[in-house]
């Protein structure tokens, strides 16, 4: 282990293996400080507003205004807008107008992305392969207008209520919601799904932010496990969706483990998937293509991250694929 | 069917139900979801959603497989044995002012009574600035803000809107049977009684 590894790990409390990997990533100590930095910053909390519930947006931010918040919009997302400023009473997650489903209160930006790339519409059929808490699958529904079909997913049986809770308080309509392993819904669908959305439970790696525990939290076994994990509800992604139909794999981890390496051992398996070109709102950074040695499949390149200290938002894994 | 969970769904149509709901939600939903297919599940208490044809689709695939969906579509709301027999979903009744434009089995309770009506309590003679009839003791009545938002349901403590206005401001005139506010503080004992 090098200096600079020790020497990071101990500043910023972070376990050694994790600073290896991510000099392995960036290639410069300095990146990596800088990286390590933003993950010191605080998030700002971002509310999007809820168009099933509240045609005109502008509604909510007067009201919101009114109460002391200050917002900025994000130019990508059109009904988003991050808090800059909170009163101090009440706070963004207690309000009247967040109890009664005008918005959805995302911990960051990053998670915005995926339902935008994935652009679902009013005809498609989705399942959401690990949808709890909710922010993703309400933004589907919102997307597709409370239209066609969205089959969410979620095990945990204290998670599922807080998803069923966001889904009833945001009038969501078309969503059937499943207590179920994602690894087995190609037991009840095989090639039904026009759209698929596995957002992979993970170790949290990029949002360090919102939760520091993160820095200490996961071994390397349990990085294994997870990529394990990911690669059972990858290949299950892929089974359940019909010919033609799009997938998008996102974590919100910044480690290749549970991201390029996923995908690079399931694509290999799988002839039949191409990797779509990103048409993301925002630029990404390009995939990790070589890692300790191990050089990716092609089609991964394709792929997108970001980072919080290039785009100011949680660190995040995004790729599109679709089956021929 | 029945799932391992004890839980058992089955198809229902709105004619089979109508009977067993207010009057005023059963005119409405027989207006606009008379041919609807409806799911009904069945646990500690009858819980019920409307599906659109899409979702009954996939419904009878999930049940095929052995399992029940843990919720789908529009939830309608929930029947009880004991009195009220009927708790309707928020959404439902947000649905249905909309549509009609008309406030009816109502209380609309000013900013300062929302506050602790979203914390679990109960409403106050003196926070209610308007009562649309038909609203019963023993009742569920819709209670909405003054931005015309339903932020939960009460069970009526007054015979009508006039006994109401004979009340002294501290009086409870509706208790909390489910606010909104349970949607991000989980629920409480009593709170437990009315909903999933």
């Amino acid at each position: 282990m090098s200096r600079d590894v020790r020497e990071l790990a101990e500043k910023y409390g972070y376990r050694p293996y994790m600073i290896s990997r991510y000099l392995e990533i960036l290639g410069d100590v300095k990146e990596v400080e800088e990286m390590l930095r933003a993950f010191e910053k605080e998030l700002k909390p971002v509310v999007r507003c809820n168009t099933l519930r509240l045609p005109d947006c502008r509604r909510l931010t007067e009201r919101l205004e009114k109460l002391g918040f200050t917002l900025s919009s994000i130019e990508w997302c059109n009904e988003a807008y991050e808090v800059i400023k909170e009163p101090e009473k009440p706070s963004v997650g207690s309000t009247h107008e967040h109890l009664v489903g005008l918005y959805y209160l995302h911990r960051g930006k990053a998670s915005l992305i995926p339902p935008i790339i994935l652009k679902p519409t009013r005809e498609d059929e989705v399942v959401d392969l690990a949808a709890a808490p909710g922010g993703k699958t309400t933004h589907m529904a919102q997307i597709m207008r409370n239209e066609g079909l969205i089959v969410a997913l979620e095990p945990s049986k204290e998670r599922i209520k807080i998803l069923r809770n966001n889904l009833e308080r945001l009038g969501v309509k078309n969503t059937v919601l499943l207590r179920l392993d994602g690894r087995k819904i190609t037991n009840i669908f095989k090639k039904v799904f026009t759209k698929a959305l596995l957002d992979a439970p993970c170790t949290g790696e990029g949002i360090i932010m919102i939760d520091p525990t993160r820095k200490t939290k996961t071994s390397l076994e349990d990085l294994i496990r997870y990529h394990e994990k990911q690669k059972e509800l990858l290949r299950s992604a892929l089974g359940s969706l019909k010919s033609g139909g799009r997938l998008l794999y996102t974590t919100c981890s910044i480690a290749p483990e549970e991201n390029e390496l996923v995908l690079n051992e399931v694509l290999k398996e799988r002839e039949d998937v191409r990797v779509v070109s990103l048409e993301t709102p925002v630029r990404l950074a390009p995939p990790v293509t070589e890692y300790y040695g191990i050089r990716v499949d092609d089609r991964v390149r394709l792929c997108g991250r970001t980072y919080p200290h290039t785009h100011g938002m949680e660190g995040f894994f995004i790729c599109l694929m679709e089956l021929e | 069917m029945l799932n391992g969970a004890g839980v058992r769904c089955w198809r229902t149509s709105m004619r089979e139900i109508q009977g067993m709901l207010p009057p005023h939600v059963s005119e409405y939903l027989m207006r606009k979801y008379s041919g609807a297919t409806l799911l009904l599940c069945s646990n500690r208490f009858k819980e019920v959603f409307i599906l659109s044809e899409k979702l009954v689709r996939v419904v009878d695939e999930v049940v095929k497989y052995g399992l029940t969906p843990y919720s789908a579509g529009l939830y309608l709301g929930r029947f009880r044995k004991g009195k009220p027999h009927f708790i309707p979903s928020i959404n439902i009744l947000q649905e249905m002012y909309e549509d009609t434009k008309k406030l009816v089995n109502a209380l609309v309770v000013a900013d300062e009574g929302l506050k602790p009506f979203l914390y679990g309590g109960d409403i106050l003679r003196k926070s209610v600035v308007g009562c649309y009839p038909p609203v019963r003791k023993g009742d569920v009545v819709a209670v909405l803000g003054a931005d015309m938002r339903v932020y939960g349901l009460g069970l009526s403590r007054v015979e009508d809107c006039g006994e109401l206005e004979k009340k002294r401001d501290l009086e409870e005139v509706a208790s909390n049977v489910f606010d909104v506010g349970w949607y991000v503080r989980g629920e409480a004992r009593r709170e437990r009684k009315y909903k999933a």
